[in-house]
Order: C-alpha cells, then sequence, then structure tokens
C-alpha cells in the first residue's frame, strides 16, 4: 500500500519535471554553456571580467541595497496595517485588503506608468503645484531617482507584509500578550518581547520575498530610474538587447541566479518550519472590535495611509488617460483602436488586449495542469526527494523573469526546438512565471489537511484517487481558485521574459504601455496612460472578482 | 496590610458590563480578604471570566469599581497592576523555554541576574519542576506546562493571584492530582487568590469563601461547608447538584405541607402559610421495613425503585413516589438496597431537609 501511493506521487512529479527540463533547465544550461563557451571554447574569461569590472560589481551593490531599503520601508510602513488586519473587526475590511492586493497583482509596467503619472515630471502632483502656486518649472523632481523607485517598490510589496504577517498576526494566541501584560510588560514591552519574537517567522518570509522581487526588479527600474540605474536585471536586458552582448548578459545571468537561489532556498526552508508552527486560533477570539480612542485613530491613520498611498497613484493614471488638451475625453482611447501610419505597431494597440487574454487564458491552463500534480506531490510526507523538489520547484520563481526570457531566446530559436516563431513561446514562458505561485497558493491547503482524515477515508474503504477527490479537493478548491488568479494576473502582467520572447506582430498589453513610454509626444503618453488604465482595470477586477468568488464558495479552514 | 482589618484587600463595587446589549455582569458586589481564597463558581457564560478579566484590567467595566489595598484601580493598565494570571490554556511563551518563561517578569523588574536565577529555581522546585529551566515548552507535558505557568505568575510575588479554569484543559484524573498539588502551593505561598471553575468539586476543595455566579450576578458567597449545608436559592443548589427540590406550604400545625405528604424538618418558619422549597439531601435517607410505624414528627416517604446503580463507596436509587417526583437517594454498602420496581418507604432525617427561600 505504502509503495504504490510513493509510486503514484512520484509519477505526479513527472510531468512538471520534464516541463521544467525542457523550458527551464535547457535554457539555463544554454546561457551556462554561452557565458563560460561563447565562442566553442572552455573560457572564463567572461566570468572573471565581470567579477573585475567596477560598472558590474557596482550593479550587483546598487541591486542589493536599493532592495535592502525598499524592504525595511515596506516592513516600517506595512507593520502597523498588518496589525489593524490582524486585530481588528471593522466595516468594509475584505473589500479594504483586496484594495490593498490590486498593486501586487499590478502589472510592473502599470505601476512604473502609474508613478509617472502622479510624480513625473508632467505628473498629477507636478501639475497642481504648479498651477496653484504659479511655477515655471514642476517642483518635485523624482523621475529618474531613486526616491522614486523606493516609493513604486514600497507600493508594489506593501500587501505581501500585510498579507503574511497579518495573517500570521491573527492566528496569534491573545492570551500570550495577555500574559506579558499581566506579567508586568508595558505595552511596548509586549510588543518587543513577545508579539515581535512570536512574528519573526512571518516577518522574515515576508522580508524575503520583498527583497527578493526588489532584487530582481526589471520593469520599474527600468522605466522610473532612466539610464542611470541599473539592476542586474536591467543590465542583463542592456547588454542582451542593445548592446548584443550575449556572453556578458548570460554571465550576468548567472550570478544572479545563483543569488536569488539561495535567498528562495532560504524562504522555503522558513516556509516549512512556519506551516508546522502554527497554532490556528478563530478569528472571533483574536479580532477585537473598535472600542476605544487609540483604536480609531490607529485605525484611521493605516486605512488613511492605505487608500491614499496605494489609491492615489491609480487615481492619477486614470485621470491622466483621459485628461487631454482639450479638456475630459476618451480621445487616448480612441487613438489606441487607430492604426496610424507612423505608429511604432504593426497591429492596431487594442488588438494587444486580446493577445494578452489569449496568452494569459493558456498560460493559467497549463500552470495549474502543471501545479496541481507538483503541489500534491510536494505536500506528501517528507523525504530526500521532496526536499530537493520542493525548492527545485520554485527555481524558475527565483529566476528572474529577464534571465527567463533571455535562456528562452537563446535555447528556442534553434532545432531541435525551434519555437521563434511559434505564438506559444510567450504563454510557455508565463507559465514557468506563474506555475511556483501555483504551487505556493496550494501546498499550505494540502498541508493544513490533518492526515487523520485522509487515514479515516482510507479506513472507510476510499482508495488514493477517491481520497484525493473527496477529502483534498473539496479543501483545496479555494486554493485552486487562488493559484488560477495568480497564474491569470502574473501572465496578463509579464513584462520582463515577454520583452524577450514576444513577436513585434502579437505584442502583449505590457510591451504596448512600454513602446508608448518611449516614445516622446502628449498623444503617446495619453495612449500610454490609457491602455496602463485598460490593464490595470482588467487585472484589478479580475482579481476582485475571483477573490469575492473565493469568499461565498470557500470556508475558512 | 495599609488597610484596616474590616477592609477587604480586593472590593468589586456595583461592577456592570454588557456586550452588545447583552448583560455580562449585572451589578456584581465581591470582597477578598488577604491571604483568602475566594472562587468564582458557575456554568460557562455566567460571567466569571468577564469579572476575573476585569479585575485584571484587561477588560472595561461600563460602570462600578475596582478597588484594591483601598486603591481605585480603574485607571491603572494591567501592567501596573502586581497581579498574576494564569489562563486556561496556560499561554506559555512558545519562543522561550522554562526558565525564560518563569524569569519574565524578573527580568522586566531589572532584578539582578543572580536574585533571578535564585528566584526561578525557587519557583521551579515549589511547583515540582527542578532541573527544569532549560527545557522547550512546546515539549511539555499539560501538567507540567500548568506548573510552569503558575510558576511564572507567582515568580514576581503578584498581591493577587488569579486563575482562569487552571485544570480545565487537562484530563480528569491528572485534574484531581494536580488540584491538590495547585492547593498545597497556593497555602505555602499564603498569597491572595482569586480562583475560577465550573467545577464545584474542585472550588469545595481549595475555596476559603465561593462565589456562585449565574446569568452575570452573584447568587451567593460563603463557605464551602455553608454554601453546601444552605444553598440561598434552588438556582445554587441546582448549580451545587442538588436535584431533591420540593415545593411546600408551612402548615399550621408544624411540618411542611407538600406532594409527598407531611414533611418535619429540623427548622420550619414560624408563619404558617409562608412557600418554600425543601431540599432533600441524597445522604439523608434510611430505608424502612413495612412494618415501622413512624411517630408523629417522623418524615416518612413512599415510593418505586425505578433504577439502582452502584456507584463504588454507595448505592443510589431513583425513587417514584405516589405523586410522580422521581428523587434520588444514596445508600451505605451495608445492606443491599431493593430492586427495581420494588416499593420502599423511607424514613427522612430531620437535619437532612433543608428549607431553601422559594424563588418567584
Amino acid at each position: 500500500m505504502k509503495n504504490i501511493s510513493s509510486k503514484y506521487y512520484v509519477l505526479l512529479a513527472g510531468l512538471p519535471l520534464a516541463y521544467l527540463a525542457i523550458f527551464y533547465f535547457y535554457p539555463l544550461i544554454k546561457i551556462f554553456t554561452v557565458s563560460f563557451l561563447p565562442d566553442e571554447a572552455w573560457g572564463p574569461g567572461n566570468l572573471k571580467k565581470l567579477v573585475t569590472s567596477g560598472i558590474y560589481l557596482r550593479t550587483l551593490w546598487f541591486t542589493t541595497w536599493q532592495a535592502v531599503v525598499s524592504t525595511v520601508l515596506t516592513l516600517l510602513l506595512a507593520l502597523p496595517g498588518a496589525y489593524v488586519f490582524a486585530r481588528y473587526q471593522f466595516r468594509g475590511k475584505e473589500l479594504l485588503r483586496s484594495f490593498t492586493t490590486v498593486p501586487f497583482v499590478l502589472p510592473t509596467v502599470v505601476v512604473a506608468a502609474a508613478f509617472h503619472s502622479l510624480l513625473g515630471p508632467h505628473g498629477l502632483v507636478n501639475a497642481v503645484l504648479m498651477k496653484f502656486f504659479n511655477l515655471i518649472s514642476p517642483p518635485v523632481a523624482v523621475d529618474q531617482t531613486i526616491a522614486l523607485i523606493l516609493i513604486a517598490h514600497v507600493f508594489y510589496n506593501y500587501t505581501v507584509v500585510v498579507r503574511i504577517v497579518g495573517g500570521y498576526w491573527s492566528r496569534l494566541e491573545p492570551g500570550l500578550t495577555e500574559s506579558a501584560k499581566m506579567l508586568g510588560a508595558s505595552p511596548a514591552k509586549v510588543f518587543f518581547k513577545v508579539t515581535l519574537p512570536l512574528l519573526s517567522p512571518a516577518i522574515m518570509a515576508a522580508s524575503l520575498l520583498v527583497f527578493i522581487f526588489c532584487f530582481s526588479s526589471f520593469g520599474v527600474i527600468l522605466i522610473l530610474g532612466g539610464p542611470r540605474f541599473a539592476t542586474i536585471e536591467v543590465e542583463i536586458y542592456r547588454q542582451a538587447i542593445h548592446l548584443f552582448n550575449l556572453p556578458m548578459a548570460a554571465a550576468l545571468s548567472l550570478v544572479q541566479i545563483l543569488f536569488t537561489f539561495a535567498l528562495m532556498w532560504v524562504y522555503t526552508q522558513l516556509q516549512r518550519s512556519r506551516s508546522m508552527a502554527l497554532k490556528p486560533e478563530s478569528r472571533a477570539v483574536t479580532q477585537k472590535k473598535i472600542d476605544s480612542g487609540v483604536d480609531r485613530l490607529i485605525l484611521a491613520t493605516n486605512v488613511g495611509f492605505m487608500i491614499l498611498f496605494l489609491g492615489l497613484p491609480m487615481m492619477s493614471l486614470i485621470i491622466q488617460s483621459v485628461a487631454t488638451e482639450t479638456g475630459v475625453s476618451l480621445g487616448f482611447y480612441r487613438a489606441l483602436f487607430e492604426n496610424a501610419t507612423e505608429s511604432v505597431f504593426f497591429v492596431p494597440p487594442a488588438d494587444a488586449v486580446f493577445y494578452s487574454l489569449g496568452f494569459s487564458l493558456a498560460a493559467l491552463l497549463i500552470a495549474l495542469s502543471l501545479g496541481v500534480p507538483a503541489a500534491v506531490f510536494l505536500a506528501g510526507p517528507a523525504n530526500r526527494l521532496r526536499s530537493v523538489l520542493d525548492p527545485l520547484f520554485m527555481l524558475p520563481l527565483s529566476t528572474s523573469a529577464v534571465t527567463l526570457g533571455f535562456g528562452f531566446i537563446l535555447a528556442l530559436d534553434k532545432p531541435p526546438l525551434n519555437l521563434r516563431t511559434s505564438p506559444m513561446l510567450v504563454p510557455l514562458a508565463h507559465t514557468l512565471v506563474a506555475f511556483p505561485f501555483v504551487v505556493r497558493s496550494l501546498l499550505p491547503a494540502l498541508r493544513s489537511i490533518p492526515p487523520k482524515l485522509r487515514e479515516a477515508a482510507a479506513l472507510l474503504g476510499a482508495g488514493p484517487w477517491k481520497v484525493w477527490r473527496t477529502v483534498d479537493l473539496p479543501i483545496l478548491g479555494r486554493a485552486l481558485v487562488v493559484g488560477a488568479v495568480f497564474a491569470f494576473t502574473i501572465s496578463l502582467g509579464e513584462f520582463g521574459a515577454t520583452v524577450f520572447v514576444a513577436r513585434p506582430q502579437t505584442p502583449t498589453m505590457p510591451l504596448a504601455i512600454y513602446r508608448f513610454l518611449g516614445q516622446p509626444g502628449a498623444v503617446n503618453y495619453g495612449q500610454a496612460m490609457a491602455m496602463s488604465s485598460i490593464l490595470m482595470l482588467v487585472s484589478a477586477t479580475g482579481f476582485m472578482f475571483i477573490e469575492k468568488f473565493r469568499v461565498t464558495h470557500g470556508g475558512e479552514f | 496590610m495599609a488597610g484596616n482589618s474590616d477592609m477587604a484587600l480586593l472590593e468589586v463595587v456595583d461592577i456592570k458590563k454588557d456586550f452588545n446589549g447583552i448583560f455580562a455582569l449585572e451589578k456584581v458586589n465581591l470582597r477578598l480578604e488577604a491571604g483568602n481564597l475566594l472562587c468564582l463558581l458557575g456554568p460557562s457564560g455566567c460571567g466569571k471570566t468577564t469579572l476575573l478579566r476585569i479585575i485584571a484590567g484587561l477588560e472595561k467595566t461600563d460602570s462600578g469599581m475596582v478597588i484594591f489595598d483601598g486603591q481605585d484601580l480603574s485607571r491603572m493598565p494591567p501592567h501596573r497592576r502586581g497581579f498574576g494570571m494564569m489562563f486556561q490554556d496556560f499561554s506559555l511563551f512558545p519562543h522561550k523555554n522554562v526558565f525564560d518563561n518563569v524569569a519574565f517578569a524578573l527580568q522586566l523588574e531589572k532584578h539582578s541576574r543572580e536574585r533571578i536565577n535564585r528566584r526561578v529555581k525557587e519557583m521551579l522546585q515549589l511547583v515540582g519542576l527542578e532541573g527544569f529551566e532549560m527545557r522547550d515548552v512546546n515539549r511539555l507535558s499539560g501538567g507540567e506546562c500548568q506548573r510552569v505557568a503558575l510558576a511564572r505568575s507567582l515568580a514576581s510575588e503578584p498581591r493577587l493571584l488569579m486563575l482562569d479554569e487552571p485544570l480545565g484543559s487537562l484530563d480528569r484524573v491528572l485534574r484531581e492530582r494536580l488540584l491538590v498539588d495547585l492547593y498545597r502551593i497556593i497555602k505555602q505561598v499564603g498569597v491572595t487568590t482569586l480562583y475560577v471553575t465550573h467545577d464545584h468539586a474542585e472550588a469545595f476543595t481549595v475555596a476559603d469563601r465561593v462565589a456562585v455566579m449565574n446569568n452575570g450576578r452573584v447568587e451567593q458567597v460563603d463557605q464551602p461547608e455553608t454554601l453546601y449545608r444552605q444553598p440561598a436559592n434552588e438556582l445554587v443548589a441546582r448549580f451545587l447538584g442538588f436535584h431533591n427540590l420540593v415545593e411546600g406550604v408551612v402548615a399550621e400545625a408544624g411540618g411542611i405541607n407538600s406532594v409527598l405528604g407531611m414533611l418535619y424538618p429540623q427548622k420550619i418558619p414560624a408563619f404558617p402559610g409562608t412557600r418554600v422549597t425543601v431540599l432533600l439531601r441524597p445522604e439523608g435517607a434510611r430505608i424502612i421495613d413495612a412494618g415501622h410505624i413512624a411517630d408523629s414528627g417522623e418524615t416518612v416517604i413512599k415510593g418505586t425503585v425505578k433504577q439502582r446503580t452502584f456507584k463504588g463507596g454507595y448505592f443510589n436509587l431513583t425513587v417514584q413516589t405516589d405523586p410522580g417526583t422521581v428523587l434520588s437517594f444514596d445508600f451505605t454498602l451495608d445492606a443491599l438496597p431493593p430492586a427495581v420496581g420494588q416499593d420502599v418507604r423511607l424514613l427522612l432525617r430531620p437535619s437532612a431537609m433543608v428549607l431553601i427561600p422559594r424563588t418567584e
């Protein structure tokens, strides 16, 4: 019995493994060989050049410190928010929680465009200030500075901390802090001696995730930072596309892979110990009503901050998309559907919407059909194979999108796998990015299923497949939907890999926005705003819709 | 102690609390003298834990006050009150070992390391966990957790110790053993204690006085024996496990006229016509044979045995009396009581019949 089921389990891992072998490891090996064997002969010259060259050390240094600062800032600003979600009951809480998640599901290109529209030289803030104080030049000059990059990173990752830390916090037994109070600890002492240490696994996990995201930041830096700033990601792109120095780009990719894989390994270790240590408390026990002035102040400050900080960039994007020279109009949106001869596109930009939707749907289907068996396999009892495969399945996540895209064009454009002209190239790449999220959405749900439940079902005469269908699947339903949303929205906004693999005739929405932003002129800028607004609304409503669906169809477990 | 002798260490005055319009506490008054142990006894949802949390400062009152040692505590946050509290699930800090759990309050008070070490050792000795300092609290048994929690709340010599169902999360066998230990330790330390429980046997074992609570009200505060001998009303009687409650009226000739016939308790109120409830103690009946002729002052009731249960130390009989009342009595093992279906006559001891004011 045991042997049979473990054989089943190994079979489950086979499909995702095969996919990763072809579309992940093979391109990586290509990157590896290109960086070491640029001219079909062994030569570590590129790596050596990379390590000794000042530019690359500076790139690495910048990549690291901006990620550290972004992470610290995100933590400081989001921890109070996590507290509010963990400990208070208030009206509109679920809506607010969904709202804070919107920035995270926004494509990086849209985030960049939004901050451009708010704080750029022609941004809303500058326009208002210039009008109000009668200024000739824009007073806020954060465009192409590190400040704008950091703000955008906080905006993007705020919800990561709120969700991970807040979720963990809401399950901390209130008796622990009350005990500390009774033992003479002031509120500050309670926080630093009890709450914070208990939260530390969640804070560590959230920080690591935010750090990894910022370390591999590409679109935000490329668009908001301008030519002065380059993370490793941006440098790979420049080396590969602008300078066509493939060996150097490959060497940089190798560095990126090494760093992020190490970080990801630590993250998975944390995840494993965290889900074991959790002692779920029902929400009713841990959450209180607003009944004092202090509570009201904390709540009002945080909700106000969330709405302003997260809402303003999105709002200004929409305002800018309808603010034409002739006043409020849908001119920019109309322009999207016209194929002017001087257009940078071969096709109407509106088609980008349909290409994007098609690619995303395809990516969702592939990612789910790979992610479900992978997660079911990983959720089994710990053994050596699983402890190897767990981080292995996460590898695409820790490998930056840019590296993936770069690997695709290195590996898949000549026999035996010539997919250069295939429209499937985009969803195949997107699947790599989405697959780890699907697995990560499913795993906690799978691990939360008590083994006793499975044993009980088995004792009642259910075979492994039936056990899975009658016990696991209903519990999984909600996680499955979450995984599907992640796959879809990630694919919809994917930029780093798409910029390498998409064909000019079938651009996606993020690509269209990037091209518009790179062109001079108010009409191009306006069209970027319009396209970003559409993409933002599509990802946000899709996400909101499914979040709502998820709440009504799944109980708490 | 600062106050004079007739002043209680802890006074709860007219405390009111409601949650969304539902009364949790309705004008509660309580006194607790220094060095005493007061039990708050009542069914779950009666407000006893809410009261405890208000005294601790973890919950606010709607009105009324808590006075400790002559001082109104309304504006004092819980961490300044110097009270120790043990929660039902113990709430040991999972990120600290046994030593650091017990030393938590001492470290906050910034004692010297030497003193902390000594005190923790003392405390662990007191609760019988010598050498447990470096243990991981996540790997302790339920009983060990309880003792660590006790040591932790006693370490900084609290002015008042509060225990919220301290044995509630343990299994029965363990409970009985630990209860005795708990009582010994509390008395050894001599700390003034508030003890919340729903188990009257537990309350009787440890309490100097017991406050029976129901529906947010204190029904009776008395010493355990008094409480047992003379419940203040039917509600208290029922909660203490008495089921033989019979309504009656004081008769002209002395005695109580009831559905069981005339009852002659030890004490009878002077006013004929007074409506009372008579509590018949389960241990106060003797089986008499059919030939026995009752004296005028004797209480004899008749019935049919419905059920006979061997309880270990005694037999329990459920007896259906003629008019349709079911009573329950305990008998010694000296003789085998009548079997199910047999008729019996029972002679009730006057001292085993207690008059309770009728609750209307």
